[in-house]
Formats: C-alpha cells, structure tokens, sequence
C-alpha cells in the first residue's frame, strides 16, 4: 500500500516504460521522427538553403527589427555562433536523430512481420540520414550519435567525427534503407508520403553527386529513374496539395492544412509584410507581421529566368495589387501559395527530392563523367526544359564540358528555386565564394542599410559556425570563422 | 445549592489605562468576562471561596491572581507588556514551546506591530520584521504576491521560497507575482506568525524546510471571553512620480525620428530632402508635450477593506468566527482584486480528555488583470513605446482606437485593451480540517487531523473585435482564452506529544507522528475563436476551438517525525528532531530520505552565578546543526515522459509519440546542512533585548536543471548536483526607550548574507540562464560567486571619432558613433557571450528593518523602515527603452546620444545609425544601484477616551487610524522598484527590472470597534 501511495504515474503524458513495446507503438515512434523534419523545413532549411545564397533575401522591415540578428544576418553573412538560429538549425536535427535512435534501438526487441521491421528500420534510417547530410553540409563533421540516449549521463557526444566518417554513416544508412523500404506503389493509400525505397536512392545518389563520386551517383540514379517515376506536364501542379505525393514526387514533407499543429504557413511567412491579406487571401488576417517578408526573390534570380519560361510565373510574382489596384513592385515567393485551408493555415507540402531533380543530377553526372555531345545529358535536360515550355539547348549552344555544368547549373536553380537546392549547387561546385561575393555587392548598392562588413564571404563562410551553446557544454571544437 | 457572588475589578495596562480587550477567568470554571473601555469587569455567579483569576491579554505577560468570593475590595491588576517575554508560548513546527525553552533560531512576529497595515495578504506583513527574513515587493498587481527568501538562496533549481504552514497545513504553493497563494489566508485572522530559520526547527518539516518556514495559527475563541470585533479602512493608491518612466514628449519624439533620418543620410555622406521626411515628423513643435500614454493608464485607485469577527467561549466549547471583504482597484485602470473570506474555528471538549475541532476557511477572489508583466509587448511596456504623437482621443472625445505613426510598432490604444480585453480569475480556495485529541494519561496526548486544501480556480479573458493587437489593427476577429484548474490536497496526521516534568530538574516534552499528504491537479484550456459577434463570449458562441490543453499530475508525500525537548535544571536545554519523508516525486532509487537535527541551548541566567548581575535579566546561548531537504520539482521528472508528436500521411493525421525527457531513477531532494549558532541577551528587565545568530548552511545535491549538449536529443535535464553555501549574521535588537505616560519601542533587524556556488555539475560548467531580447544569456552562476550574476557587454563608451573606430576592437556591425564595447576576450572582434563579463549582482550585502511604536494616552504611532543595501538592478526594460531603430518612442537619455565626433553626446548613448542589436543587448549600462531605503508604513491611531463609549453601553473600544504604506523610497535607481523583478524569473534569474506593475503608495483610514 505504501509502495502503491508513492509509485504515481503520469496520466496526460505516457511513461517509457510502458513505451516501445508493441508494433503500434514503434510505428508511433516512425511518425514522431518526422515531426523535427517538418519544424526544420518551417524555417532552417529555406534560411539556410535559400537565403544564404544569391535566390533570396528579405523584405528590410523597418518597424519589427527582430529578426535582424536571426535571419537578416545569415542572408549578409555576419551570422555568429551565438545565433539562436544556428543552434535551432542544430538541435532540430539531432532531435530528429535521437527520434531514429530510439526506433532502431528498440524495434529489434517487437515483434511483428518482417516487412514491418523492415519498413520501420527503413523509415528510420532515411530520416537520420537525411538530418546528418544537412547537419555535414552545414557544419562539416558533426557528432556522430547513433545509440539512443538514456540518461542525463550520456548527454555528451564523442566530439566532433571526421567528415568522411558522417558521409560513411550516411551511405550505410541510405544503402540499408533503399533495401529495406517498400517501393512507393507498394504503400497504401494511407501511407503516402513515408520514406520509399526509391526516396532512399535518390537521397544516396544526390549524396554521392555531393561527394563527387560519379560512377555510384549514377547507379542510384539509374535505379530510381527505372521506378516509375515521371514528370508532370503541368509545372506549377508538381506542389499543387490537391496533387501531394504525386508521380515526380519522391519524398516531400507532409502538411495537414486541417491540423493546426501538422497545417504549413509558408504562404504567410513568403509574402510581403506589407501585403495585408492582398497575397494570403485570409480574410481574417489582414496585418502581417514580422514572421512575413522572408524568402524574398533577388533580381538576379528573376533575371535568370529565361523569356517564356512556365516556372516564373508558378514560382514568383513581381509584386501584388494594394487595395486600391496599385501595383506594388514587392517580388515574392508564389510557389507555394495555393490558398488558405483556415486563417494561418495552409496545406501545402515541401518537396525535398522528385523526378525533375534527378533528371538533372544524372544529366550533370554524365557530364562530369565526359562530355558527349547532344549525348543522353542532353536529352534529360531537355526533358525538364520542353515542360517549362522551352526550347531545347542544343550542342550548337552548349558546345563544352564546362557548358553544359553552367546550363545545369542554371536549369537547376530555376528548376528547383525556392526548394532550397540553390545553396548546396553552388558550394559543392564550387562556385558559392565568388558567386556570393559578387552578390554582395549588388546587395549593398541596394540596401544602405547594410554594414561594410556584411557579404564578405570566405571559404570559412561556407561552414556554420558550431552554436556557442553546443560548444560550451560538450567536447567541441569550432569551424575555422 | 451553592452560595455564589461577583467578582469585580479593573485591568490597567502598564499606563495605567484600560486594558481594553483583556480577559478575566475563574481558572477551572467557564466563568469569565472581558475587560470594558474603562478597564472594569464583573463576573457574575461565582462560588463563595477562595478561587485563582487568569488574566490575559494579547500582547502582555498573562497574570494569575488569588481572589476569594465575597470580595473585599475590588481587584485591580496592571499587567505588563511582554515585548520579549519568556513566559510567552512560541507556535514551532507541532506544537508549542516557552520562549525559555527555544534553542532553534526562529522569530514571533509580533501581531500588535503589524496591525492596520493596508495590505492583501500576510508575507506583506513580515516585510521588514525579522533579520533574515527578505520580502520584496516585486510587483503592485493587485492580488499578486511578493518573493520571500529567508537567510539566502540555498537552491538554484528547486526555488527558495519557504514553506507557509497554516494552522499546521504545510501549503503546497508559495507566492508568485501574479497570483499570491497565501490570499487564502485573511491576514487579520492571525494569532500567531514563527519564522524558523535554522535546522533545528525546520528539520520536523523534513524534505520541505531547507528554505525556512513560516508557521501561522488563526485567531481562536477563549474560554468566558466574548469579543465582537469590526476592522474595517478606506483610502486610496496611487503610482509615486519617482521612478515613472521618463520617455521623450510629442515633440522632441517628431524631432528624432526626423534626426534619425537626417543621420542616416549624412552617414552615407547625403542630404535628405523633405520628401524623404515623413510629414508626421516634419513639424515636431505641433505636437508639444504629445501623449504620455503611462499616465494615462494609471491613475488614483480607491482600497477598502471590512473584517468582522467573533470570538466566543466557554470551557467547554469556544468558537471564532470572521468574515471579511478586501476590495482594491488596481492604480492600473480596469485592474483589480476582490475578495471575501470566511473562516469559522470551533473547537469542544468531550468529558475531561477529548477534545475536538473543526476549522473552515473559504476564500472567494475575482481578480482582474491584463498582460502586464509578460514581455515589450503587453499592456504597460506598450504605455511606453506607443506613438505620444497619437492622441488618446479625438476631438469628440472618442478614444483613439490604434497608435500608430510611420515606421513605428503600432499597437491598440492601451486603455481599450484595458477596458475590453482583460482577463478574470475566479478563485475558491480554503483549507478546512477536523482533529480530535485525546489525553491518554495527565501529559501524554495523541491527536488526529485530517484536514484538506482546496483550490478552483477559473481564467477566461476575451478579446473583442474592435480592440486590435501589437501590429495588428482591428477590427480582429473574436477570441477567447479560458482555463481552469483545481487543486485538492489532502493532509492525514496522527501525532502522539508527552510534556512531563520529572522530579525538579528533569523536563521533557516529545512529540511523534506520522502523516500523508496527497494533491492532485487537473487543468484544462480551451482557446476558441470565429466568435460571430462580441456579443456572446461564452465558448459556445465561437466555431473554431485552434488550441486547447489539459493536464493532470498528482504527488504524495508519508512522513515520519519525532521531536523531544530535554531540559535540565531550566538551565540546559537539548533539543533532537528527526523527520523521514518518502515522496513520489523523486526517483524509484532515492525515494525515502532522512532529516536529523540537534540543537542545545544553556541558560545562563538560571545559574547561580549570574545573581550578581542584576542588570541582566536573559542572557541565552543557543547551537543547532541539522539537515533539511528542498522537494521542490516538478512531478514525474525522474521518468521518462512520452509525448504526442504526430506527423501526416496519405492526407490524414498519422498518430505519432516520442520521448521528451530523460530518465533519472536516481534524482532526489537537495539537502541543507546547517549550523547556527545564537545569542539571547536582555538588559534591564527586558527593556532591551538582543538577539544575533550566525549560520552557515550548505546545500547538497543541489536540483538543477542542467544544460545538456543538445546532440543529445535533449536540451536539459534535472539532476541532483552541486553545491551552494550561504552563511550570514542576524542581528535584532528590542529596546523599550521610553515607558511611562510616554512610551516609545523600537525594533530592529539587519541581516547579513553571503551566498556563494561552490560547485556545479561534474565538470564545474558554468550555467548561463536568462535570456535578452538578442537571446543572448543574461545571468551567469559561478563556481566562487554568487547565484546568477549578471553578464553583458562591457560599455567603453562610443566610437567617439574616426581614429578612436579604427583603432578600437568592433563588431560586425559597427559604425561610427556606434557603441563601444569592450573586447573581453581579446580577440579583436566583439562578440556576443564570448566579450560578456559579469557586470553586477542582485545580492544585498544586507537587509534591514526598523519598527518605532509610540504612544501617548490614546495616540499611537507606528513607523517602519525597510531597507536593502549593496545589491544591483539590471534594468532589461532598456531593451526597448533605449531602443534605437526609431521603431518605439524611448527614454529621454536618448537626446544625449552621438551625433558626430562634434556632437558625443553623453559617451554612452550611441548614433542611431548602427549596431543597433548589440545596443539593445545586456550591458553594464544597465545595471544600477539597487539600494534602498523605504518608509514602508506609517500609521497614527487614537482611541476615544472610555468616558465617551460608557456612555454607549455596548461599545468597549474605539480607535481611529490613519496609515500609509510605501510612503517615501530613498534610491539611487532610476527606474521606480529597486525589488522589481520580471515575472517567472528563477533563482537563476535575479533582480531584472522588465517593468512590472508599478508598486503603489496607499493611504488608509480606518477604524477598529471592538463590542
């Protein structure tokens, strides 16, 4: 009885104890790896992926400086390792990590059918994948922590691994997952949108292309363009939600417009500040604030669009009509704006990999790999510009090796604009310290405000700093700054 | 039939006044009177022979009189005031103790001193009563609380605010700013008030008695005594001009947003043209002094109070009785407090060895609030930073609906968010408990209480439509917020005591016990919006519910405790304690933990040898070492909680679960061990007494939420590590200065402490906590230091001119006229965190206070003084206040900022023009003197001559009085309360002035009828 009067329980949360032991269970712990994979794609992945690089910038706001430090700092270069977002950036993956952690460390001991076991080890092991291929992109060799954590004890990490040691764990993961997922068409109807075998592929391809490791970026890439996957005819209809998980999906982030927890806002956080509800169309919110005005499209990016191109418009507006029908040139981010589901709630999901994207990392490989041409790089190019309704491009035009890199390179970053692709082309090609120095000083004729040390971009500029936070309580050293 | 008669006669106090409200009666009978306005009484029908009369008065030594029936002359008794007496019974943890007997370090509050003062709720009262005992006056909600601490902050994760035990109910809660607790308690129902200070009697609170606690018993009814009392005070709160925020006027605020631009421009070597000048700004002398929306929002607020009790008795039966009204507009408009209490005390007796009681208390209070003290953005933040070139109406006197002018934050006129989108908590609360004790044999006692502590309490605030938001302009649509929870808590004691005295040398007094005590909590929230109208604000009139939450937690807590009291020859006393607390809420591990305590005391002056000393009338020396716990943390933080974290598939909410903490089995309560030693010295008959206590407590196993790398998965976690000392010196000293006609007391205390981190965790990590608008740490706690120092940059003053910004070190953003921080680290760059240095601390070196009590015939006259000295104030309202992005109205100090290397300024204000974030971030700039001394209450009282009231024939007393509280501040600080401090701020966390409702200056007059 005294035992019993001591012993309580929680009632509103549930004990580990109880946790982890039926395959209902383990399939919640799945869904709940998710959840860091969507708060990252909210924010960290579009200021780190987009911002940084010359596509965006911001809406300057002079009435809500709060965000200057935050978001501001990282488009200019001037981000510190005491920058909450650095540390969001970092926190949110290893979250998601320790999620994996805990679903590998326990799924052994269910039991349940093995395609079960297999698809929940495979789902696992994409998503942590996915988490250290951005945390390594960002921040260089990062902790490597794959056992789940259990005490205050074994909070600390190892200390920083090598590179080449996280993109070892990366590859193992991503080749144990592409064998152990369910095709995409062998998921049910309900199941849409997990972790697939041919999501796990492309992930290892773009991985290898990262690492420059062509002949096994070609496999991959070769096995997902054999999995049924194509391109839509309709651009714009690739990030319709009426259409999620669609045929050139390969794995996108899942939003539920109906759930205010699950719903995405990216249509608030993209348009102008200034626009009241004029872009949202939510009658009910009729003043932004300063959650809004980011993602801001550069010049230099609508420039790039060539004449006729189908994307620009599906992906961007020059400005919006104010009240009384004045044009107000303020660019912004329409991708993906398809309406409202509630005030403050959208339903539109975030695409992370689809066929397009592999269309043209295996037309950049085989490029690398030799230049041939009107050779099937060519072809695969032009796939993906005749359904932007243009031209092809022509070995006439395209006549070099180095050519074609810029033709793809190009293709991609309108392409796949604002999905946060941009910054990564340019740093493992190469070309982000010169391209973004060069930006810099269109930046600064435009924005007076900026300081003179704003966009003074190095080499050291193309890692994160470590968080301070991280730094001070664990066994780390930081990034050269 | 016996043969009985009158006793009659007069009781005078030392002045030989009436002791008004005294009480006489025939020891072993139920016969009895109380004393009337002239000081006589009459009891009627006692038997003819010889009896003994028990006269008593709250405040003076008891007397017991031989008398015989038929009387030959009528009695006449002076009895006199006991200050310090040592025949006095002292309320300690589970029981009683003789003053004489004491060898813990504890303190009575004396209930005469604290009588009149217009205060809610009892932790005001001791403000300034006892060394060591610290009562700041954070906040002037209206309902809300002040924070206590008693001899330091021995805890870093678990608070450090004592226990409250009310009529033996160790409550569960203590104060916090926006909702006081103790408002359960009417504080004009006190009898007694005992701080325990010291291990030694603490440790019978075991696991809960590491931060001092504070026993209080509520008035009882007496045997023959009947007394009809009325209290009752009106009067008025207002905000003191010191310390109002000083922002700029309409005009000078037009003008420099028109100089912000104009620098901007000539930064980059331009000229503006009036174009590029809003036409707001173009005219700054249209506006003259503009708008001071802070004063608008404030004003004079009326206070009034009644309290009515009954006090009745026989020897069998007595009862007490009180009902009592506090109504006290906030001096925020549309704040306020109401509140009614009840309490009724009875108490019987069952043949000769069973006794019997019953106590109910309900409270009701309806407390009114708004968002103050939540961040720059609520109500009174905004009174500062709103447009003053807004009026607060339109020439029709319709008021203002939004503030806005270009490029600033805008928000709703702060009177309508006032008026229409407050919120309401309604409150029931009470502690009521029925005992029964039964004299086994003569001294040997076993007692039984079951006694509950309740607590519902309801919030809804609605938020109309015409009202708007921060950058939000009405019309919004409709929402709602409302919560409720209840607290049910209820305590099981069985207690068995023994007083017997052996022979003439030997007495012991014991008592042992075992209790459980149980609370469970449920809440619930409900968000609801797409209200149709404003109309119906109930949650049925709104079609959408966004957000909603619901919690239930539950700890239990069994206890065994034993105390015996030893004394030989009254000459040495010995004193063992032992407590053992299981508590659900540490881990399956540790979960049973032992508190021993000891304490001996000698009194000198029952030898032999002190004969000689006549002069010397007490002279005590007392030492205690004991162990006591802190339980205070969260329930179920030693296992692993599971949350919900769903994600989506296939379009349909895909039910999703991970985990959200980590385990601890091992975590358990923090321990104090702490020494104490006193002294107890009176002259002359008692008309000087002094009493001073060293102590040195070290807290173990400190609970502390520590920070883990966030690799981990996890960003914190609660473990049991480190170790903080505080040690200090109580000093108090009573002296009767003048007794006579004339009479004049004083009473003072100071206390000196030293509280020093003397370990962390494993590795001694230093802990950052706070965080600024930047998100930068604010407060940092040290091995060698203090608890939460503060930290920031380092002002250097501003890159005055151009050679003084190339050769100085510089942040990313710096420009000329920016400000200049020091380069802490020396590596060039200034930096956040890495160029912070400790930049002050909120630590008084002490504290004091000063109570003079004079009286002349029926004047009387109450003054106390409170003061703190040595501690900081770091000012984070500046954040905004000094705001330099031209976005809020600010502080005038921004006239005296950099204009050009011909124009510096004041060297501490920067141009506008850049490093605006790191300007904005914690700096030494901030931090301020926070000593002060405040006249905290002055009350005058007259009673009216008895001639008067004999006359009335049913009126015993009258007395008139006047009184102010918070009546004068001496401070050097520059904001209005050196003791503000933000609200939900930890031990981490000290001494941060974010604005918080102002404290208010109240004058009272009121009136005390006893019948």
């Amino acid at each position: 009885c005294k035992k019993d009067f001591l012993d309580l329980s929680p009632q509103a949360t549930s004990s580990a104890a109880n946790f982890f032991q039926t395959p209902s269970q383990i399939e919640q712990a799945v869904n709940g790896a998710y959840v860091p994979l969507r708060d990252l794609t909210n924010l960290e992945y579009w200021v780190y992926g987009e911002m940084r690089s010359d596509n965006t910038s911001f809406q300057y706001n002079n009435t809500d400086r709060g965000q200057e430090s935050q978001r501001e700092f990282v488009d200019e270069f001037l981000v510190s390792a005491n920058s909450e977002s650095v540390l969001s950036y970092w926190q949110g993956s290893y979250r998601g990590i320790s999620r994996c952690n805990d679903v590998l460390g326990h799924v052994d001991a269910v039991a349940m059918t093995a395609d079960k076991k297999n698809q929940y080890i495979g789902e696992a092991k994409f998503l942590r994948a996915w988490y250290y291929y951005n945390l390594v992109r960002q921040y260089g060799g990062v902790p490597l922590r794959l056992e789940s954590v259990g005490s205050p004890a074994e909070a600390k990490s190892p200390g920083r691994a090598t590179l080449d040691a996280v993109y070892t764990q990366i590859v193992a993961d991503l080749t144990d997952a592409a064998a152990k997922l369910p095709t995409k068409a062998a998921y049910a109807a309900a199941d849409a949108g997990r972790a697939t075998k041919g999501a796990a592929t492309a992930l290892l391809a773009s991985v290898y292309l990262t690492r420059k490791d062509y002949p096994n970026a070609l496999t991959q890439l070769r096995a997902v363009r054999s999995a049924g996957y194509s391109l839509l005819s309709s651009y714009r209809s690739v990030f319709d939600p009426a259409n999620k998980n669609n045929a050139e999906s390969i794995f996108e982030v899942q939003y539920l417009g109906s759930q205010p927890a699950i719903s995405s806002y990216f249509t608030y956080t993209f348009a102008p500040y200034t626009s009241g509800n004029l872009v949202t169309g939510d009658a009910a919110t009729r003043n932004l604030n300063g959650a809004s005005g980011w993602n801001i499209p550069t010049p230099e990016l609508i420039n790039a669009y060539e004449t006729g191109d189908l994307r620009k418009d599906a992906s961007l507006q020059l400005g919006y009509k104010d009240a009384t029908g004045t044009f107000v040139a303020q660019p912004y981010v329409s991708k993906y704006n398809f309406g409202i589901v509630a005030p403050g709630r959208t339903d539109t999901d975030f695409p992370v990999l689809r066929y397009a994207d592999v269309l043209l990392m295996q037309a950049e490989v085989l490029n690398e790999q030799g230049y041939a041409a009107g050779g099937e790089a060519f072809d695969l190019l032009n796939q993906v510009r005749r359904r932007a309704g243009l031209p092809d491009k022509t070995a006439a035009a395209v006549s070099s090796q180095a050519a074609f890199r810029d033709a793809v390179l190009q293709e991609r970053r309108v392409e796949l604009a604002f999905e946060n692709q941009r910054w990564y082309d340019l740093v493992r090609t190469g070309r982000a310290v010169s391209v973004l120095n060069a930006q810099g000083v269109l930046e600064k004729a435009r924005k007076t405000f900026l300081p003179a040390s704003a966009y003074q971009v190095t080499t050291n500029n193309l890692l994160l700093p470590i968080p301070q936070y991280e730094l001070t309580l664990d066994n780390l050293e930081q990034n050269p700054l | 039939m016996a043969q009985t008669g009158p006793l009659a006669g007069k009781v005078l106090d030392p002045k030989g006044g009436p002791a008004i409200g005294a009480t006489v009666v025939v020891k072993g009978t139920t016969l009895g009177a109380s004393v009337g306005v002239d000081g006589s009484f009459t009891v009627v029908n006692v038997p003819i022979g010889p009896h003994t009369l028990v006269i008593s008065s709250v405040g003076y030594t008891g007397q017991e009189v031989a008398v015989t029936v038929p009387q030959a002359q009528p009695l006449r008794v002076t009895l006199a005031e006991n200050a310090t007496s040592l025949n006095d019974v002292v309320v300690v943890g589970y029981g009683t103790q003789k003053r004489e007997d004491v060898t813990g370090a504890l303190a009575t509050v004396n209930p005469k001193a604290l009588q009149d003062l217009p205060v809610a709720t009892v932790d005001q009262r001791l403000t300034g009563q006892v060394a060591g005992v610290q009562v700041s006056n954070t906040t002037g909600t209206p309902g809300g609380g002040p924070t206590i601490k008693i001899r330091g902050s021995g805890s870093i994760g678990a608070g450090d605010q004592p226990l409250f035990v009310i009529d033996g109910f160790p409550i569960a809660s203590s104060a916090n700013q926006t909702e006081n607790p103790l408002n359960l308690l009417n504080p004009d129902d006190i009898e007694t008030l005992t701080v325990l200070k010291d291990a030694s009697s603490t440790a019978i609170y075991g696991s809960r008695g590491a931060n001092g606690v504070v026993v209080i018993t509520t008035k009882h009814g007496r045997a023959g005594v009947t007394n009809l009392d009325v209290n009752a005070y009106t009067g008025i709160q207002q905000v003191p001009q010191k310390g109002r925020p000083n922002m700029l006027n309409g005009q000078e605020f037009a003008q420099f947003r028109q100089d912000i631009i104009t620098d901007a421009f000539k930064a980059r070597g331009a000229t503006p043209t009036a174009a590029d000048i809003p036409v707001e700004f173009q005219n700054p002398a249209q506006y003259g002094a503009g708008t001071n929306w802070y004063d608008e929002i404030v004003h004079v607020a009326p206070q009034r109070s009644v309290n009515v009790s009954l006090t009745k008795g026989t020897e069998d039966l007595r009862a007490s009785l009180s009902l009592g009204y506090l109504d006290q507009e906030g001096t925020v408009r549309y704040t306020d407090y109401k509140r009614y209490t009840a309490r009724l005390n009875v108490e019987g007796k069952v043949g000769s060895k069973v006794r019997l009681g019953l106590n109910l208390a309900p409270t009701y209070g309806i407390q009114k609030g708004n968002d103050y003290e939540t961040g720059f953005t609520d109500v009174l933040s905004r009174s500062l930073w709103l447009s003053p070139l807004v009026p607060v109406t339109d020439a029709s006197g319709v008021r203002t609906p939004y503030v806005t002018s270009p490029g600033m934050y805008s928000g709703p006129n702060p009177l309508n968010s006032l008026e229409y989108s407050y919120g309401t908590t309604r409150r029931l609360q009470g502690i009521g408990g029925a005992f029964a004790e039964y004299t086994i044999v003569p001294g040997l006692r076993a007692r039984y209480n079951l006694s509950i502590n309740y607590n519902n309490s309801n919030n809804f605030s609605f938020n109309p439509s015409f009202v708007g938001g921060v950058n939000s302009p009405p019309p919004t649509i409709p929402n709602s917020n409302s919560s409720n929870d209840q607290r049910f808590n209820w305590l099981s004691e069985a207690l068995l005591s023994y007083d017997k005295k052996l022979g003439d040398n030997h007495t012991i007094s014991a008592v042992a016990g075992y209790s459980a005590q149980k609370e469970q909590y449920r809440y619930q929230y409900l968000n609801a919006t797409n209200y149709a109208s404003d109309d119906v604000q109930t949650i049925n009139a709104a079609s959408l519910i966004p957000n909603y939450n619901a919690d239930v937690q539950e700890w239990s807590l069994i206890s065994y405790l034993a105390r015996v009291n030893y004394a030989f020859k009254d000459r040495f006393l010995l004193t063992g304690t032992i407590r053992s607390d299981g508590s659900s809420r540490f881990g399956a591990n540790k979960r049973y933990g032992t508190f021993p305590s000891v304490a001996a005391g000698w009194n000198i002056i029952n030898e032999g040898f002190m004969q000689g000393f006549k002069s010397i009338s007490n002279l005590k020396v007392r030492a205690s070492y004991g162990q006591t716990g802190n339980y205070n943390i969260g329930n179920y933080t030693t296992i692993a909680n599971v949350d919900a974290s769903s994600a989506a598939f296939g379009g349909q909410l895909a039910p999703g679960r991970a985990l959200s903490s980590l385990a601890n089995p091992n975590l358990t309560w923090e321990k104090s061990n702490q020494i104490d030693a006193g002294l107890d010295i009176s002259f002359w008959e008692n008309r000087l007494a002094f009493t001073a206590d060293v102590y040195r407590r070290i807290t173990n196993g400190i609970l502390l939420n520590n920070q883990l790398p966030t690799s981990s998965g996890y960003s914190n976690a609660i473990i049991n590590s480190g170790k903080v000392l505080n040690r200090g010196l109580e000093l108090a000293l009573n002296t009767r200065n003048l007794a006579g006609a004339f009479t004049w007391n004083t009473s003072l205390n100071i206390a000196f402490n030293h509280n020093e981190v003397l370990a962390l965790n494993d590795d001694n990590a230093p802990i950052y906590s706070g965080r600024s608008g930047e998100g930068s740490p604010q407060h940092l706690t040290q091995v060698g230091h203090p608890i939460g120092e503060f930290i920031g940059y380092v002002v250097d003053g501003v890159y005055a001119t151009q050679a003084d910004f190339d050769n100085s070190p510089k942040h990313v953003t710096s420009v000329l006229g920016s400000i200049k921080y020091r380069d802490v680290d020396g590596n060039g760059v200034i930096e956040a965190t890495k160029d912070f240095a400790v930049i002050g601390h909120a630590q008084p070196n002490y504290t004091w206070g000063v109570t003079n009590q004079f009286s002349f015939k029926g004047l009387d006259l109450n003054v106390i003084f409170v003061g703190s000295q040595g501690g900081q104030v770091l000012k984070t309202a500046n954040q905004y206040l000094l705001n330099i992005d031209g976005i809020f109205n600010v502080d005038r100090k921004v006239l005296e900022r950099w204009r050009s290397p011909e124009q510096p300024g004041n060297g501490h204000i920067p141009t506008t023009n850049g490093a605006r974030v790191i300007f904005r971030d914690t700096n030494s700039d901030w931090v301020e003197s926070g000593t002060f001394a405040r006249l905290q209450n002055v009350t005058l009282g007259y009673h009216l001559p008895a001639a008067l009231l004999t006359r009335t024939g049913f009126i015993k007393g009258v007395r008139l009085y006047a009184s102010g509280q918070n009546l004068f501040l001496f401070s050097n600080y520059s904001g209005a309360n050196p003791e503000a401090n933000r609200n939900g701020s930890s031990v981490l966390t000290p001494g941060e002035d974010f604005l918080n409702y102002p404290l208010a200056r109240t004058i009272v007059f009121g009136t005390n009828l006893s019948f």
